[in-house]
Order: structure tokens, then sequence, then C-alpha cells
């Protein structure tokens, strides 16, 4: 856990807080709708059930009080009928209606014009309640209200039944606005007589309409058959507007609608908006006069209990939520207080304070389990601390020894160079770099006898047991080299005295090479180790081809086999272990075999250290950041043939292939001889060895007949003459040829064979050498001269 | 320069009047108040009678019974050119001063959507106000061979309602309102003016007595009358007002969307269809077709002049 | 080289005189050919031999063997110090007879 400045945090009680209110709020609001949505459609259900039982009820209300008149006037009508004799009587009988039905406010027999011839062309006895509400009577016709076309006489008689007329204002009549109900009465002939009449106030229509109030904001209004308003809060609608008008005008397409239903006689409920308040209107027909009411209820009426237990729900939500989010809030900071106390403490033991006081916590819970770990924590840290600093200081002075060791180790390895400032014929550069402070690589070399004697080597494994064995490699190889001749037996004794003791099991790959500087003959064993670059003087590069012989120290008595070859004038041999070429970089990536060459040949014209430090320049740039994983050794040596060497003594003849040049021959050993004021043994020695040679040459090199040349060149290097032979013929090793056996009696003894054997007993070496398409025999011998001579 | 003529007419009429006493006018106008006489109430309200020396007293017949009834107990009154001139061609000596209408208002609702000509009323019963246009009514039907039984009404709406008639004529600024606005928006309209029979209207008729008496007057109640209308025709709104204080004075239940349908109504049809102006002039031609249609019908035996009606020959 | 021969009953001694190589290995051949396996003792008197080659070692060896083959004697006298090595070095020493 990274430690910082606590204030960067918003705190974990407000945030929890959130989230909890946030999830809270929604499942109120969830509920909340629920809740509403379901209550809503009970109270729409309950509210329809309730206006439209209101409705009905006063319906039959006034439908009851519609018959009662119907059936007065139909009983009548039938009195009228048998009185027709008696016009007087008409007078009695509308009086007699109104008596027996309070609610008929007029009541009149119109009678067809001129039925009584004595009553003239207008004849309608009339009986009205006046202003005391006294029945009083009137004969009501006259040219003033000609009733023939009013709409209670000229309707029914149209008609032929008994008709409720539409509400009219009557002028020169009740002087109100009534409706009338007219009977027509026949004669016996089926022609009209009369239409008895019986006038209803609309006002009493008015009250049983508005009795109808099933929410405190509701109103009712009644329309005609053609939807002019009858009854109506605005009175200034009633008889001069009509559903209609007010629909088209207001452009209220629902209104119209319903208006077309309402005349038609249906019931129902339309939601529409008046005023723009939303309203539910119930309607219904009053069937005997083909009217209709309406009851118009405010949505927010109907649904006003509901809007109040929302906002009471509302409200219980909102109090309820700031309630929790304050007692969660409290709670959680409460509770998390601890937490920062901790907090505080970790920086505080962060700082190196690790005595620092914990928080006390009382209750047994998570807070105490991270008291328990903040303790522990605390006393592993103080032991771990005291442990580390243990161990640092052991680590210390194991390191001090190491690097004690290494430069120890780096000391066992021959550090000057250039090594052999005095010589110029060859030029050796080498370097080792340990991983660690001490390491396993090797190398070593020195020169005697005129031979380079060298050594690499790889310890298996690192640090310090690889470089104990290394340490006794190198002492071996220097005791065993110089006393053995060839290297396939410094292998064979080092591996021997290795194997012998290695209890470790620890192995080591090595490549042991003797050069000979005269010659440039190099006899190599190659134990397992990395097959050495030659690079020839023209800069072609090759890998040395080496025989796979066991590492050293593995198996004591393993046969190892030597090699040998030629390293021309100016050629390079770089040796090297597996941390050059094996490198890796962060990507695992390998330096590679052909990086090295490539870097090697970069500068192979320069001197080996320039060489080899630009190699391992290259090395590194490979690795970067990568730390070097395994020990780095070079050993990087440059020969230069003492034959190209300038300010040598140098002898050549050319001779033709004809054995009388031999004495010429005789002669060029004589001027060798006398140049060099050699003894006479010397020579002789020498002009023995040449003469088998030369001769051998001049015999046998060319095919019979052909004329051609044998070179024959001496040089001094130091004390030792070399010799060659040249010649161009076809290629002839003289020295795999089978020597005499100086064992056999004279009877068994072959006539050849002499030759090789001879030179190869009084000289120091013989080499053979095809080069070019020239055979060289290379003949070397160390002689007694004095330099001065030269 | 017509503007100019009214001005020093205007001029002459007050000079004259000022030093008479103001001569009182009996005006009695064919039916009850509403927006149809918009113009005669104005001139009243607004003075322009009072302003000429006229002291016009405008009196309305009732809806039973109708301008015949009245004829002789005014000094002008408004009828209809159709009428007019079957009442002239009969005796009554009357000359007309100021033609407000120029068209037919008339218009056939049918109660079934089945009836869409006039044919289709063939033997129906067809409701038509008994006060007036009856004759009309009958020689429109005898022209098209119909054969109608006719329901006399004064007020239709209700009989349509009912459902005891099938059809009725009913005047466009009138009862075709009242019809659009009780659930008949639908049904099948025919106007006469669309079929031949585009005959106009009210026009204000003055008693020749009285115009050969008091020609001033007469031209002075004339021109009066016409600032009347012509100031209804820029002031609709205003001029609606008038007509509801009006009728309010009258006791006639105010609608007033009606009221103000039939303003508009009855200001459109003032205008001609050319110049769609007034003219407050008989248009010749439809005076010769009513001749024709009156003659056919057997209601006059001669063609009546237009300087009979128009009572240039009083001038004379 | 120069090859003298003197003639005893007994023996035929011929003595060579300066280098017997490559060169003169061939006239000692032609010389000694009327001569090998004809006498019971054939001395090669090399006093005065300065230098031997294998050439000449041949036709020693060849002498020895022709001598040996019909069972007469054959031996060489006062080598000088150089040629004596290499009669050593090829083992003739012990095969021919030197005094």
């Amino acid at each position: 856990m990274q430690i910082s400045t606590p204030t960067k945090y918003k705190s974990f009680s407000f945030r929890l807080t959130v989230v909890i209110l946030i999830v809270t709020t929604f499942l109120f609001l969830l509920s909340l709708f629920s809740i509403g949505r379901y209550a809503r459609q009970n109270v729409k259900a309950e509210s329809i059930q309730r206006a439209e039982s209101t409705l009905n009820n006063t319906i039959l209300r006034i439908n009851s009080v519609l018959q009662s008149v119907e059936i007065a006037t139909h009983n009548l009508a039938w009195v009228i009928s048998n009185n027709l004799d008696n016009p007087e009587y008409m007078y009695t009988i509308t009086t007699q209606m109104l008596q027996s039905n309070s609610f008929v406010s007029g009541s009149a027999v119109a009678f067809e014009p001129s039925y009584y011839k004595e009553k003239g062309y207008y004849y309608s006895p009339y009986s009205y309640r006046d202003a005391d509400n006294n029945i009083v009577t009137k004969q009501l016709g006259d040219e003033d209200y000609n009733y023939f076309y009013m709409d209670w006489y000229q309707i029914p008689k149209l008609l032929n039944k008994p008709y409720w007329s539409e509400p009219y204002y009557d002028t020169g009549g009740g002087e109100m606005i009534m409706t009338t109900y007219s009977h027509p009465i026949y004669d016996k002939d089926n022609n009209l007589i009369a239409v008895f009449t019986a006038d209803l106030s609309l006002e009493w229509f008015e009250k049983q309409v508005n009795s109808i109030k099933p929410y405190p904001n509701s109103y009712n209004y009644m329309i005609g058959r053609g939807g002019t308003f009858l009854v109506h809060p605005n009175t200034s609608l009633i008889l001069n507007e009509t559903i209609f008008s007010e629909a088209y005008f207001e452009g209220d397409t629902i209104m119209s609608t319903m208006g077309h239903k309402m005349i038609e006689g249906q019931s129902g409920m339309e939601r529409s908006t008046i005023n723009r308040k939303q309203v539910y209107t119930f309607y219904a027909p009053i069937e005997a006069t083909g009217w209709s009411v309406g009851v118009v209820c405010q949505t927010s009426d109907i649904f006003a209990g509901l809007e109040d237990m929302n906002r009471l729900n509302v409200g219980i939500a909102v109090v309820g939520l700031l309630l929790l989010v304050l007692l969660c809030f409290t709670t959680i900071r409460r509770m998390m207080r601890p937490l920062e106390q901790f907090a505080n403490s970790a920086n505080e033991i962060a700082t190196g304070n690790f005595h620092v006081t914990l928080p006390q916590i009382k209750s047994n819970n998570e807070m105490k389990m991270l008291y328990n770990s903040f303790e522990y924590m605390q006393r592993s840290l103080n032991d771990y601390i005291q442990k580390l600093q243990f161990s640092t200081a052991n680590k210390e002075r194991i390191e001090s020894e190491l690097r004690i060791a290494r430069s120890i180790q780096l000391g066992m390895v021959p550090k000057v160079f250039p090594p052999f400032p005095d010589r110029n014929d060859i030029d050796l550069y080498a370097c080792l770099i340990p991983a660690k402070e001490v390491g396993g690589d090797l190398y070593d070399f020195f020169i005697e006898n005129n031979k380079l004697h060298f050594i690499i080597g790889d310890v298996s494994g690192k640090g310090v047991p690889a470089s104990l064995v290394m340490a006794v490699t190198c002492r071996l190889f220097r005791t065993i080299a110089v006393n053995t001749k060839t290297s396939e037996d410094i292998v064979r004794i080092l591996n021997n005295a290795l194997s012998d003791s290695n209890e470790s099991n620890m192995f080591c790959t090595a490549f042991v090479g003797i050069l000979d500087l005269t010659t440039g003959r190099l006899d190599y064993c190659n134990a397992g180790h990395n097959p050495p670059v030659i690079i020839g003087p023209n800069g072609d590069a090759k890998f040395l081809d080496v025989v796979s012989n066991l590492a050293i120290g593995i198996w004591g008595t393993y046969e190892y086999q030597g090699q040998e070859c030629f390293l021309e004038d100016s050629s390079i041999l770089f040796l090297y272990t597996d941390g050059i070429n094996e490198s890796e970089n962060h990507d695992k990536e390998l330096f590679s075999n052909e990086r090295m060459v490539q870097s090697i040949l970069r500068n192979y014209k320069a001197d080996t250290q320039t060489i080899v430090e630009g190699l391992l320049n290259d090395v590194k740039d490979h690795a970067k950041d990568t730390p070097q994983s395994d020990d780095i050794t070079v050993l990087c040596c440059r020969y230069n043939s003492p034959l190209h060497n300038e300010g040598k003594a140098l002898f050549k003849v050319k001779l033709k292939n004809e054995i009388s040049e031999l004495e010429q021959m005789n002669a060029f050993v004589d001027e060798i001889g006398e140049t060099l004021n050699l003894p006479t043994e010397e020579v002789f020695q020498i002009r023995l060895a040449m003469e088998e040679a030369v001769a051998n040459v001049i015999l046998y090199a060319y095919p019979k007949g052909e004329s051609n040349v044998v070179e024959l060149e001496a040089q001094l290097d130091a004390d030792t003459l070399t010799i060659q032979i040249i010649d161009y013929g076809m290629e002839f090793d003289p020295t795999e040829a089978k020597e005499a056996d100086t064992t056999l009696s004279s009877e068994e003894r072959p006539i050849g064979g002499l030759g090789i054997f001879l030179i190869r007993q009084i000289m120091d070496s013989v080499e053979y050498q095809r080069i070019d398409g020239r055979n060289i025999l290379l003949i070397t011998k160390k002689l007694n001269v004095n330099k001065s001579n030269i | 320069m017509k503007n100019l003529k009214y001005i020093i007419t205007l001029l002459l009429l007050l000079v004259s009047v000022n030093v008479a006493q103001s001569k009182r006018i009996k005006f009695t106008l064919q039916w009850t108040a509403q927006s149809q006489f918009v113009g005669y109430y104005v001139a009243q309200e607004l003075g322009y009678y009072k302003n000429l020396g006229l002291d016009v007293e405008i009196n309305h017949v009732s809806s039973s019974t109708g301008i015949n009834n009245h004829l002789n107990d005014c000094d002008a009154l408004t009828l209809k050119l159709y009428d007019a001139i079957s009442l002239i061609s009969n005796g009554l000596d009357v000359v007309n001063i100021l033609q407000t209408s120029q068209h037919s208002s008339l218009v056939v609702v049918a109660r079934h959507n089945d009836i869409k000509s006039l044919s289709d009323l063939k033997g129906r019963k067809v409701g038509i106000w008994s006060a007036s246009f009856r004759e009309l009514a009958e020689g429109i039907s005898q022209d098209k061979g119909l054969d109608i039984e006719w329901v006399p009404f004064v007020q239709n709406i209700n009989l349509f309602i009912s459902g005891a008639i099938d059809a009725t004529f009913a005047a466009r600024y009138g009862e075709e309102y009242q019809l659009r606005m009780s659930g008949f928006e639908n049904n099948p309209y025919i106007y006469l003016s669309d079929i031949g029979y585009d005959f106009p209207e009210d026009g204000l008729y003055i008693k020749a007595d009285f115009y050969k008496k008091y020609p001033n007057q007469a031209k002075a109640f004339a021109v009066a009358s016409r600032m009347g209308w012509e100031w209804a025709q820029q002031h609709p709104d205003k001029a609606l007002e008038i007509v509801i204080k009006v009728m309010e004075r009258e006791h006639i239940p105010v609608s007033r969307r009606y009221q103000k349908w039939m303003l508009e109504q009855i200001l459109k049809l003032q205008c001609d269809e050319k110049t769609n102006k007034p003219s407050f002039d008989i248009d010749i031609q439809k005076f010769n077709q009513i001749n024709q249609f009156l003659i056919k019908r057997g209601a006059i035996n001669k063609p009546l002049s237009i300087d009979k009606i128009k009572g240039t020959h009083i001038c004379k | 080289m120069e090859v003298k021969i003197s003639q005893t009953p007994e023996s035929i001694e011929v003595a060579i005189i300066g280098r017997l190589d490559t060169l003169t290995a061939p006239e000692l051949d032609q010389t000694l050919k009327p001569i090998i396996a004809t006498t019971d003792l054939l001395i090669f008197e090399c006093a005065d031999l300065e230098y031997v080659s294998s050439s000449g070692l041949r036709v020693i060896l060849f002498t020895q063997k022709m001598q040996s083959a019909v069972g007469k004697k054959f031996l060489i006298r006062n080598l000088n110090r150089e040629v004596r090595s290499v009669f050593d070095l090829t083992g003739f020493s012990k095969i021919i007879t030197i005094e």
C-alpha cells in the first residue's frame, strides 16, 4: 500500500454514503412510482364509478318526474277528449294539471285554428302560476302569440306523437325558460284537435342537475337534442351556445365528438382539456327528452387525494433519506476514524519510527484485526531490521574478501601488455572480466623454445568455486606446458590432474595451443571449448576446425586428440569464452558469433589491443543495462611470420630441376656456412638435410622432361636457421613418406626411405606446407651462432 | 369625388335640418334584433340619424308575426328585394332608398345525407319561414317540379333536430349557423346563389308619400343608414358590440358567436361579387331576373320598372 | 669424388675421396660393379670421405647386400666423425662392419 497524504482522498464515508444515497433514492423512486401508478388506476376506477353512479341517480330522479308528468298529461288528455263540447272546461283541466303536479308550472290545451268557431282563430286555455304561486288562467293564443308555429305545437303535430320541447323562453306565455310536454289529441278520424301541454320550468332541471357534486370543483351541464346548453354554470351560454359552438370556437375536437355521442343518447366518459385543465367528463342521456347531462370533473380533484398521498410519500422519502445519509455518514465516519490513525501510524513507521503507539481498539471487529496486523508488522519490522543489520555486516565482510580474491585471481593471469615488447613476430592482447568479483575463466601464455604456449578456459559455474578451479588449472598449465611438447599431452595431463582431485565435479573447457613462431605451425587441442576464430591477412575469417574433445576434469583417462594447422603471416588467432558470443541484452538476444566476427573484422588491421577493446565495447553496447551474466575472456594474437621479416639474414637461390644443379645447392650451403661462420659439423648436417630434400624434389617433383625450378631460401631468426625448399610441382608431402626402419638387418632393409628420416634426425623441425600451388618444405635448425656474425 | 358629394350633401342637409325640427321616422325592421340590421343600429347608436335631424324610431317585428303585418304602421322598413317587387307591383307604395344585400342568403339544409341536390327534395317535408320566402321557395319548387310538402316555421332548428322535417330553408347568416352548431356540420348544404337563384335580399324602403313629402329627410335617412353600414364594414368588432347592446335592450338572448357569424355573413352578402365592395344599389340584371321569376310564378302581371322601385319617378 | 682401387689377393680396397652424394653415388656404383661379389673382402677406405648422403648410403647398403649374398665380407674404415654420425643415425653402424 502506498502511503500518501490522506487529504488527497475523498473520504470513504463520503463515498459510501453517496452510494447508499443513490441506491436508496432509486429504490424509493421505484416504489413511489409503482405505488403512484397503482393508486392512480384504482382512484380512477373508483372516481369513474362514483361520478357515474351520482349521474345515473340524478337522471333516474329526473326521469321519474318526467314520467309522472307524461302520465298525468296522458290521463288528462283523456278527460279533454271526453269534454270537447265544453271549451271553458279546458281551464279547469289545465288548472287541475297544475294542482296535482307541483312540478308543472303551466298547462295549456291549444286547439287547432278556429276549432271552436265562437272562440275565434286562436283558442288555447292556459293555466299558470303567478308570482305568488297562485294558479291563474288565461287564453293564450292571439296574433302576437301564434302558437301554431311554436315547437311545442308544431312538432308533435308533425310527428304525430307526444313531444318534450327543447327549452325556450316563452314570451307571452310562461315568461321563463321552460320545456313543454305536448300531447296531441285527435278526434275519431284521427284529425288533430288540440295539443295538451304541461310546462316544466328549466329551473327545476337545473336544481336536479346541479345536485350532482362528486368533487368540490366539478360542475355539470345539460344539453338539448341539438347540443344547446340548457344548464351550465356559465348562464350566458344557456340557450345561446351549443356544445358544438363551444367546441368549434375553442378548437376542441374531443368535445365535438363527445357532443355527437351525447346527442345520440350515449353515455360514457371523455378525457379532455378545458381552460388548460385536465378534466374528465361523464355523460348520460335523459331518454324522455333526448337531452344529455354532463359532469365535468377536474383531474386534479379526482387525484387530489392521490397527490396528497404522493406529497406525503415524497416528504417521508426525503426526510428518511436525509436521516439515512446523516446516520450513514456519522456511523461510517466513526467506524473509520481508527483507519486515519492507522494511516498516520503507518506514515510514522515509514519514517523509521517503529515504536509508534497504535490507536486503541476496544471493539472486536475488523479494526481489531487491523490493529493486530499492525502490531505484528511493527514487531516483524523490528526483527527484520535487526537481521538486516547483521546480514549487511556479514555481506560486507564477504564482499571485501571477494575483492581481495579478485585481485589475486586477476594477478594470476598475465596482465602486462604487450607481453613481448622486444618481439615483432607476435602481438598478443588478452583480457579477463569476471561477471562477479571472481570468475571461472582463465587464460595464460608464455614463450618457450620460440614457441608460444597458451591456454584459454572456462570453468563450469561461476563465483568462488569456479575461481578456485581456475586457479588450479592456471598453475597446472604453467607447470605442465613447460615440460610437454604437444598440446594433446598438455591437455591430457591437465585432465588427469584435475580429474583426480575433482571432488566437486567441476569441469573446465579449454583450448590449449602451441604456436611455433618460426614456422607458424599451430599445434592445438580443444577440450570442449568454443572454436577460435582465425582471421587471414586479407580479412577472411573462419572458425578453426576443432575436434570436440571432452572438457577437462570429467574423465581422467579420456584420450584427447590434438590437431594442427599453419598460421599465415599476419593472421590473427582469436580465442574467447562464451561470455562474449552469448552475452545477452534485456530481450534475451545473444551477441552471437556473427557479430563477434564482424566486430573483430572492423579493426582487424589494428593492433590486438584495439581489436579486443573494440569488441568489448560492442558487447557492452549490445548488453546495455543488462548486467554481465558470465565471465568474459578474450585472447587475441597476431602472428607475424619471421620468414617475411626483413633485416634478417636471407639466402636465396633458384635451381633447375636437374640433378647437376646440386652443385649449386652445395655452393648455397657453403655460402650459408661461410656467412654464418658455421662449424663444419653444422654445415655437413645442413648440406645433408638439404641434399636429401632438394634431390628428392629435382628427381620427383616434376614430370619427366619438364623443365622447372626449385627455390631455396634460408633465413636466420635469432639462433634458428629456417630453410625453405619450394617447388611448383605436384603436391607431395615428404614428411608423410614411410621412414626407414633403422633397426632392420642389412638383408631386410630396403634401399630407399632414408632421406626424410635423415632430415628429421639432423634438423630440429621439418614442416610441409602446400600454399598456392607450391610445395613448401620448411626445415629449421637451431644454430650455435653469434648474432654479431650476421 | 364620391366622398365630396356626400360631404356637400351632408352640409346641405345639416343647414336645412337645423332650422326645421327633427323629423320623426318610424322604422320597422323585418325580424327581431340581430346583426342582420347592424348598419341601422350603428347609424342610430353613433347619432348619424340625429346629426342629420332625424328622429328614427327602430321597431322589430316579432318572430311569429313577420313584416307583412306591419307594412302600414311605419314610415320606413326593410324588405327582401323579391318581396319588395311583389309588394310594389301589388300596390304597396314604397321606394328603395338603399340596397344592403347583393346576394341570396338562402341555403337548403338536408337532414339526410342522401339529399344532394334540390331534385332529391321531391315529396319531402321541407321547412320554410312562415313569414317570408314562401313565394320564392314555392317558385323554385315549381321550377324544378319538386312537389314539396312545405312546413312553415318561425324557428326551424328544433323542427329539424326533432326530425319533423327532412330539409329546411335557412339563411346563411342565421339558421345555417344554428344548424351547424347543433351537430349538423356535416350535412348537405345547398346554396341558392350557386344554383341560379342568387336574388339580392334586404333593402331599405321608405313610404312613397313620406319620400314625396320629405325628400331631404328621406335622402338623409338613406345617407345616414349607408354611413352606418360603411362604418360596420370598417369596424366589425365595434359594430358587433353595438348589435349586442341593442339585442340586450330588446331582451333577446344573445350569443356573441352567433351574432359575430351573422355580422360577417351579412357584410359579405353586401359586397358586389365583382368589386368585393358594397354598392348599396340594385343590380339591374338580378332585378330583371326576379321580375321574370315573379311573372312566371304569376305573382305579378308585368315586370316592375327599376324607376318605380327606386322612386325616381317621384322625384321627377 | 675420387675413387682409388688397390687390389690384394684376398681383398680389394676402394678409397673414396671427397663427397659421396647424389651426384657422385652413381659413379661409385659404376666403379664397383666389376669388383663387387668377386673378392672375399671388400674394404671402403673412407679416411678422405668428407660427406655422405642417402644416395651414398644406398650404394653402400647395396654393396653390403651383394657381398653378404655371396658370403663375402665388407668393411668400412676410417670414417670421420660427421660421416660416422650419419652411419650411426641411420643404423648403418649396426649392419655394416666399420673399423
